[in-house]
């Protein structure tokens, strides 16, 4: 009188019982199949796993004593693909119904076809949502009653088996809970297939019997199931139960080889040694510094602005620093801003309104704003002559200091037109002693691609060297 | 005449060894009633039947008939989604002829 001595007592959850399921409602035999396939091909139960969802169809989970998850309504897939990376060794069997996994995880279901990991999906159909009171589900034949279709379901069903074809699932089978017994072949050879499998159970529900009048779905498809061996297109259709539903394993097929893929080859270094640069932090004495950098999107602005404010922590790492950039989403060519705010205090607002210290590689942002320069009157401008009209800052007040560097001719000239802001930052460096030579240049290593380190630090020399330092 | 198909030359038939089982049924676990006859539709030997005594939630467990040979094919114990029936082999027994034949005339 003992559950103890039951043959399939090593896999049950003893304590659990009796379960949760309907009279009449044949999930548990579901579970027995299981059980049943598990034992007779002699798995280990401590390399099996189970993942299910939520609904009456994922309560299979609770009453297995493997390795089992309960994760949220629809997310089984995902989170068996998780349990599956971490351990490859692993038998992973997803359990789910049809509103689990093809109506609120229905991306996931397709998703597994393609990403093609070895995931058992055992999908079991009463075609709607029963655990909540049976609502209808993207299974639900047209013309059903339930809660939510009470004049007859509208819409048409998704044949589950077909989309888990074109998905590219490489087992696909369709049984049902009246033949327990091809069930259990077809989970056997599901578990062999080595790529994802998807096996399609039809249950019966008791709440869809009920509302729709139905004397017994389990002796209809006792009655109009027909297991066959070979299975053709027309054996996909299962579009009411008046016509015969065929059973059976649609494919079955290796899962194809796809080559391996190999990371892009790294950068090659340049021989010579990396040259190193040490700075000293002290004590700035700045109390409020907004610094704009701004140009056309390519000439290195953002970097700019990440330099700027690295060399600024560098130089003084109890300042309080933020950068904000905007720019459009044009690759080159639209307009670009950075943000520099260091302050001996925290900082509120992160954007600059009027700044102290304006750097200009090129008008575009001065003529969309209608030619207005707007900067500090105590404050410095340093614009790029090759790329700034001079009309542009020709109406400045003239406590402006106003200060002019070909930047991106020069860089153009000896270097690469890209270490524009380079040659920039290393004038401001001179004529301006806001930041320490050294920090700046630790900045600018520490962000250039390796190979360009001593291109990167000649232009700032450069830059430096013209401020007249 | 009757004799001409009970001749086990006829059928190719041989004495053989066939298990016999004890079913044990947990009648708590069990949900049988107006939803649920599985266990009873699907045996081959019919060895079960629906039981009269309700057990405390008010279904009906299925008994064991009198005589019943049981030979463990296990179909009850797979068809059981409550686990409320198993059978264990605890036997075999040997079956002549003459019982074969009249299993094999009475399917007919």
């Amino acid at each position: 009188m003992d559950i103890g001595q039951h043959p399939y007592a090593e896999l049950l959850r003893t304590e659990m019982m009796p379960n949760i399921w309907c009279p009449g409602c044949r999930i548990g035999r579901v579970k027995n199949a299981f059980i049943e396939g598990i034992q007779r091909q002699g798995y280990d139960p401590d390399k099996c796993a189970v993942v299910a969802g939520i609904g009456c169809s994922s309560r299979i989970a609770g009453y297995l004593k493997l390795d089992s998850i309960h994760a949220t309504h629809g997310r089984a897939i995902p989170t068996a693909l998780g349990v599956k990376l971490a351990n490859p060794e692993l038998n992973v069997t997803v359990m789910g119904g049809d509103g689990d996994i093809l109506g609120i995880g229905g991306n996931h279901f397709l998703a597994l076809g393609r990403h093609g990991y070895d995931l058992n999906v055992l999908c079991m159909n009463n075609y709607g949502y029963s655990m909540t009171g049976f609502q209808h589900g993207p299974t639900t034949p047209y013309g059903a009653r339930t809660i939510t279709t009470s004049g007859g379901n509208p819409y048409a069903p998704l044949n589950p088996v077909a989309v888990a074809l074109a998905a590219g699932y490489t087992f696909v089978a369709r049984s049902t809970s009246s033949h327990p017994y091809h069930l259990v072949d077809c989970l056997i050879a599901a578990m062999n297939n080595r790529g994802p499998s998807f096996i399609e159970v039809l249950i019966p529900c008791m709440l869809f019997e009920r509302r729709n009048k139905i004397k017994s779905l389990e002796s209809l498809f006792l009655e109009k199931g027909k297991i066959k061996e070979t299975l053709s297109e027309q054996d996909v259709r299962q579009d009411h139960f008046s016509e015969q539903i065929s059973l059976g394993i649609f494919r079955d097929t290796p899962i194809p080889e796809r080559r391996p893929l190999t990371m892009s080859a790294k950068s090659k270094r340049s021989a010579g040694e990396i040259p190193r640069v040490t700075f000293v932090s002290r004590k700035s004495g700045i109390k409020r510094l907004e610094i704009r950098m701004e140009g056309t999107g390519g000439q290195g602005i953002v970097q700019g602005g990440k330099t700027l404010i690295e060399a600024a922590m560098n130089m003084d790492p109890k300042l309080n620093s933020t950068l904000t950039k905007r720019y459009g989403p044009e690759m080159k060519g639209g307009s670009c801003v950075t943000d520099v705010i260091l302050s001996s205090k925290p900082v509120d607002y992160p954007f600059v309104q009027v700044p102290d210290l304006l750097l200009m590689m090129s008008d575009i942002v001065a003529k969309e704003r209608g030619g207005k320069v707007v900067v500090n009157p105590e404050g410095t401008v340093v614009f790029d002559e090759s790329m700034v009209d001079e009309k542009v800052v020709g109406d400045l007040p003239r406590s402006v200091n106003v200060f002019k560097v070909p930047a991106t001719q020069i860089a153009r000239d000896n270097f690469k037109i890209v270490v524009a802001n380079n040659v920039m930052m290393g004038f401001v460096c001179g004529k301006t002693s806001i930041i320490d030579k050294d920090c700046l240049r630790a900045a600018i290593l520490s962000s250039a691609p390796p190979g360009t380190e001593e291109m990167n630090l000649a232009a700032f020399q450069k830059g430096y060297e013209i401020s007249g330092a | 005449m009757k004799t001409d198909k009970l001749d086990c030359r006829y059928w190719n038939i041989k004495a053989c060894t066939i298990p016999v089982g004890k079913v044990t049924i947990i009648p708590q676990y069990c949900k049988g009633g107006e939803d649920c006859d599985d266990c009873i539709r699907f045996c081959p030997e019919k060895v079960l039947m629906r039981g009269s005594e309700p057990n405390d939630r008010g279904f009906f467990p299925p008994v064991l008939v009198e005589g019943g040979q049981c030979t463990v094919c296990g179909r009850c114990q797979l068809y059981c989604g409550e686990n409320a029936i198993f059978v264990q082999k605890v036997g075999e027994r040997i079956v002549s002829e003459e019982e074969i034949a009249l299993r094999e005339e009475a399917k007919e």
